[in-house]
């Protein structure tokens, strides 16, 4: 009876643990993977991603160049690997401003309310009901196409809905009795906001940063297709694919590679922001 | 008691307004008139039926609700006046603990740094004397300096109200709001909060505001009691008084309701009949002629249609709003009449056995 018991507890515990650690080492390992190629990519590889060698173009790969060579004879290993570092800094930074942006105006909104509150949900309102890509758009038409115009078209199209999320967390926290007790103590609005509010919206950030990193280099990888992005000759993965897009039919093995990265990059950062996720919503239940 | 009450409260009111724009809103009148006093180291018992306003009348006296109208005064100070440095003193002086343990702490915030809050904010002790004190805290609601480091989830709905109590008690409060603390508890600890409710008034002289729905809790710790029904209040009184004798006839309802103060102890359940009023506020009239039976009894005169009742004394000690509190109807036969002796025999003495210090 006893012994019965046991396997029966043990058995579904066993499950859980071992299904965690493998999304989350496949998560990992993939997003190891982009770091490593991000911070020493360019080094390990030591080739210059702009060396034109045009009697050496669409050639395959060899010990000489890894992954061959791309419409102009550079070294594809090397442009996915600096283009990386640009597709990297484009997605924080769009993420950062977005992040920069919600949390002061969740937070100022949610909690204090009033007019402020009305004010600046009608313009979150309307900048949710202007496609991103038409931002984006716009702000390419006004300052040209370059690495910051693409981190602030992204960091735009991102701070409204991120705004209206933080904003309702902090709705939900301020009615908790918590809040109310604080206020009794003599709390200061500001006290309150670090010691009650913070606390409660640190994984809901933590959890939606990562879930925008991956839309950061989808939508990089989108408008520099588009070439409203990061422009040749510099590298990024997104210019990567609209290079390589003229010779889709010629040469599709030079999509397919300027493609793989950005799959990879995504797959990691929503393997682990799931993770993430479970291992909240496990501390919430328990 | 003499001179000036702690808490002096005159012709409370709070209406809340339906969020949005426009004049369609309704509005629901959620204390109306509401006046009464505590004086130091006194209990009051505020009862009533759930959405009579106690909750409404316990945020108004800790400033979470700013009153419609009426005034709150603590030690002849007008609450309203206070603001800087006297309104931390006020937040020393007053504090609250709150019905629902679930929501009464951050989930993310150990119980050490929960209980640092009253010590941080008002600047009274730091470090190693931090410590000390919330230790002591700790210990004087029944809890160890051991479980500091634990997280609100990892205790249960008994222990999490102790923490609430010292959370309040941090700052040496003359008054605390305690909003139905044991209701939401299991029925067997709810008696060992009680106890310790107890405990505390009597080693720190406590004044409490002791809102509750459960009369028995009520009279194991409290002096006097009040009842309210829908926002006002219908009767206040010493509480042997008031639970022997009651004389409004909600009151009489509520009193006969309780098994221990039924005479023979059988056990009834809710006597009162009737629809509750929930359409308009009644403007002018009785607001509880919908459901009174000493109404009906007296052929539903035109008099509590037509003037409020307001309070004025009662036999016995205390107040009621009834224009014939004075009126012996068959209620009182049916829970009373004989009764005086036969309730202080059976019904408060079994109460004070069951709940242990529930003398004087
Ligand atoms: N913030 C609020 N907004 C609107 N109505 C409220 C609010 N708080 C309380 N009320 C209403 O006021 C009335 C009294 O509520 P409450 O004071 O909580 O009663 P009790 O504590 O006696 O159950 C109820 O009808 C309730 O719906
Ligand atoms: S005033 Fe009239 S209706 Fe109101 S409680 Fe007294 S008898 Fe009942
Ligand atoms: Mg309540």
């Amino acid at each position: 009876m006893t012994a019965k018991t046991m396997v029966v507890t043990t058995a579904p515990k066993a499950a859980v643990r071992r299904r965690m650690p493998l999304r989350t080492a496949i998560g990992s390992g993939l997003g190891l993977l982009v770091v490593l190629t991000v911070a020493i990519g360019p080094w390990v590889i030591g080739k210059d991603p702009y060396a034109i060698d045009i009697a050496n173009r669409f050639a395959g790969p060899s010990a000489e160049h890894w992954l061959g060579t791309d419409e102009l004879g550079r070294d594809v290993a090397s442009r996915i690997a600096s283009g990386a570092r640009a597709t990297a800094l484009i997605a924080l930074g769009a993420v950062g401003i977005a992040t920069a942006v919600a949390i002061p105006l969740g937070l100022l909104t949610g909690f204090l309310g009033g007019w402020v509150d009305l004010v600046v949900t009608r313009v979150v309102d309307l900048f949710l009901a202007i496609p991103s890509l038409l931002v984006a758009i716009g702000v390419v038409g006004v300052f040209g196409a370059s690495v910051t115009t693409t981190v602030l078209a992204l960091g735009l199209s991102y701070w409204p809905f991120y705004t209206r999320l933080i904003r309702s967390a902090v709705v939900g926290i301020r009615s908790r009795a918590y809040i109310d007790a604080a206020r009794v103590l003599g709390a200061s609005r500001w006290r309150v906001i670090r010691t009650e509010i913070l606390t409660g919206l640190a994984p809901l950030v933590l959890l939606q940063t990562t879930v925008l990193l991956g839309f950061a280099v989808l939508d990089e990888a989108a408008l520099g297709f588009l070439g409203l992005g990061v422009q040749p000759p510099q590298a990024s993965w997104g210019s990567r694919l609209a290079e390589s897009r003229e010779f889709i039919l010629a040469q599709p093995e030079l999509a397919l590679v300027a493609g793989v990265p950005i799959v990879v990059a995504v797959f990691a950062v929503n393997l682990l922001s799931d993770a993430l996720r479970d291992r909240l919503d496990a501390r919430r239940i328990s | 008691m003499s001179g000036i009450p702690l808490l002096s409260v005159r012709g409370l009111g709070k209406e809340f307004r339906e969020r949005g724009f426009g004049s369609g809103r309704s509005v629901v009148r959620a204390v109306d008139d509401v006046s009464f006093d505590i004086h130091q180291g006194e209990t009051l018992g505020l009862v009533g039926e759930s959405g009579s306003g106690k909750t409404t009348i316990g945020r108004m006296i800790v400033r979470l609700e700013e009153p419609t109208s009426g005034r709150i005064e603590l030690r002849g100070e007008d609450l309203r006046d206070l603001s800087g440095r006297r309104l931390m003193e006020f937040r020393r002086d007053v504090q609250m603990i709150f019905q629902n343990t679930q929501n009464a702490f951050n989930p993310r915030r150990s119980i050490r740094s929960v209980l640092s809050d009253p010590y941080e904010i008002h600047r009274l002790a730091a470090g190693r004397e931090l410590e000390e004190r919330i230790g002591e805290l700790m210990r004087r609601v029944g809890l160890t300096p051991e479980m500091l480091d634990r997280y609100p989830q990892q205790f249960s709905g008994g222990q999490r109200q102790r923490i609430g109590i010292a959370r309040a008690l941090a700052l040496q409060p003359s008054l605390v709001i305690a909003d139905e603390p044991v209701s939401g508890l299991d029925v067997s600890v709810q008696a060992q909060v009680l106890n310790l409710f107890a405990g505390l008034r009597r080693e720190l002289g406590l004044a409490m505001l002791f809102i509750s729905h459960d009369l028995r809790a009520v009279y194991f710790l409290c002096e006097r009691i009040a009842v309210m029904y829908l926002g006002r209040l219908v009767e206040i009184g010493p509480r042997r008084r008031l639970l022997e004798n009651p004389v409004h006839p909600y009151t009489r309802a509520l009193v006969g309701s309780i098994p221990a103060f039924q005479p023979g102890g059988g056990f009834t359940r809710t006597v009162i009949q009737g629809e509750i009023s929930d359409s308009e506020p009644t403007a002018t009239g009785c607001h509880f002629a919908p459901r009174c039976a000493l109404w009906r009894e007296l052929g539903r005169p035109e008099r509590c249609r037509e003037a409020r009742p307001p309070l004025s004394p009662a036999p016995g000690g205390g107040m009621a709003a009834c224009h014939f509190a004075d009126v012996p109807g068959s209620q009182a036969a049916e829970f009373g009449d004989a009764a005086p002796g036969a309730h202080s025999a059976v019904g408060p003495v079994n109460l004070a056995a069951r709940l242990p210090g529930g003398s004087g």
